[in-house]
């Protein structure tokens, strides 16, 4: 019961740190390099315990990025969604690849969640038109590694429940 | 490890079958490993999901009634705001207190010597002000009302970068509400668009999105400025390629729209561009206000009676592009 209790407190606590890193105040040049960190965590989470986090808990994460954020509600948690979905779905292939593959894996993964946003951005208000948009991939590709051993550290520190 | 194993293969696509590891201990057989890792109802789950998030976003998007909900997501993210402006308000801690003896003897006389200056230019602002009455009096024209402001400080949070909005400290509990003008002591910063709890969000004057009716000082010319995206630079819309307006004429609220109150400073003229055969001429604005880098800013109550439930988000731009 307790490793439960454990498991839960380590996935929420990273996520809220996640979204407050999403809102921290950075100079104007490198906000347009900010990574997607709650992507990151939710996509980390759907990978090591898919059992634990889902599509659910991503969409409550995204939820709570809208109203951060300041965006139309249920924009990121769609996204998330679907994300975590697709992260749970491939799980198994993607646990199995070296660092480096899954980096790219990962990233595939997260321009199909930049996507998402980017079409919601386009149907309900004016979209982000300029090629600035894909900057964070970037640096989601660059911070995915630290992320992934990072979070590894947690859930083995935790002795996260499966 | 019996509860791990789930019956039926209904749910179960071929292509993930699931990787079951057996030990077998004398004989007995021990499940190491749940049979599915996947979730057979996980599609239906996220596809129930979406829909749901689609919906909430056709509310948020038309109907006001969702904004409760948005109200009380604020006090859930409260905590994470604060949070994240820790740094900043310890950077500025600290710089108070290290902040040697000679510096502040320094900023406490500059600081006296604005104050007196301020002071000299007020002297004759309350005969002027009783004058102008008089003469509106006299004029019968309508008497302006009084305008209450209050001090408000910026919270250190960056929200979506594709738009030009900024976190305020003030939230409903403060008297905020939406429509509300906010300016710097420069000029015109923006408009209260969400109201939370305990913060607002500001849509900057340079939003794509917002609209300001402004009034030419110089000519007298009504003209429209809208944000561009950029911080340095507003475009002036519905100028006829005719008008009298040139560089460095000086923008103010005009009031139409009773949306701000009139006379505050919105921008100076920086370029205008006249094309032959082109009904409008093309002008670019500068703002007089700071927008990119602004601590405290002044927050407005506009006396005039003015229905504040028929406010929501701005659409005033999409009707002159």
């Amino acid at each position: 019961m307790n490793r439960w209790l454990q498991t839960y407190l380590g996935i929420w606590i990273s996520l809220i740190l996640a979204l407050g890193l999403t809102v921290i105040a950075l100079p104007q040049t490198l906000q347009y390099y900010r990574p997607d960190w709650v992507a990151l965590a939710s996509i980390y989470w759907s990978l090591a315990l898919p059992r634990r986090f889902g599509p659910g808990s991503a969409w409550i994460s995204g939820l709570l990025m809208d109203a951060l954020t300041g965006t139309l509600l249920g924009q990121h948690a769609l996204a998330l969604a679907v994300l975590s979905y697709l992260g749970i779905r491939f799980h198994q292939q993607i646990r199995l690849q070296p660092l480096w593959q899954q980096t790219l894996s990962i990233g595939i993964l997260l321009a199909i969640y930049r996507l998402l946003v980017l079409w919601i951005y386009g149907v309900a208000e004016q979209p982000p038109a300029t090629v600035a948009y894909w900057y964070p991939l970037m640096s989601d590709l660059l911070f995915w590694p630290i992320i992934y051993l990072l979070l590894r550290g947690l859930r083995r520190g935790l002795k996260m429940a499966q | 490890m019996a509860r791990l194993i789930r019956l039926g293969f209904q749910g179960a696509s071929p292509l993930f079958a699931p990787g079951v590891c057996r030990v077998i201990r004398g004989g007995r057989i021990d499940i190491k490993q749940p049979l599915f890792t996947i979730d057979p109802g996980l599609t239906i789950k996220t596809l129930l999901l979406v829909a749901f998030a689609i919906l909430l976003m056709v509310a948020d998007k038309q109907f006001p009634a969702i904004q409760p909900l948005r109200y009380g997501l604020h006090y859930l993210v409260w905590p994470i705001q604060q949070l994240v402006a820790q740094p900043e308000l310890l950077g500025q801690g600290l710089a108070k207190e290290f902040a040697s003896r000679q510096q502040l003897i320094e900023e406490n006389q500059s600081l006296r010597r604005a104050n007196v200056l301020l002071q000299a230019k007020l002297l004759t602002f309350n005969a002027l002000q009783a004058e102008n009455l008089r003469l509106r009096h006299l004029l019968r024209a309508s008497k302006t009302l009084p305008i209450k402001v209050k001090v408000a400080s910026l919270l250190a949070v960056d929200l979506e970068p594709y738009a030009q909005r900024i976190v305020i400290n003030q939230g409903k509990i403060d008297g905020a509400h939406v429509g509300q003008a906010v300016i710097d002591a420069r000029g015109l910063l923006g408009q209260i668009v969400r109201v939370g709890p305990y913060s607002s969000e500001v849509l900057l004057i340079s939003d794509p999105s917002s609209a300001v009716p402004v009034i030419d000082l110089r000519s007298g010319l009504r003209l429209l400025a809208v944000g561009t995206g950029q911080a340095n630079v507003l475009e002036l819309k519905s100028a006829a390629n005719t008008a009298d307006i040139k560089e460095g004429d000086r923008m103010v609220t005009s009031g139409l729209g009773g949306r701000f109150p009139p006379d505050y400073p919105v921008c100076t003229v920086i370029a205008v561009i006249r094309t032959p055969g082109n009904p409008f001429a093309k002008i670019a604005c500068k703002p007089d206000a700071f927008l990119d880098k602004h601590r405290t800013v002044l927050l407005l109550w506009n006396n005039t009676p003015l229905d504040h439930s028929s406010l929501t988000l701005p659409s005033t731009a999409s009707g002159h592009s």
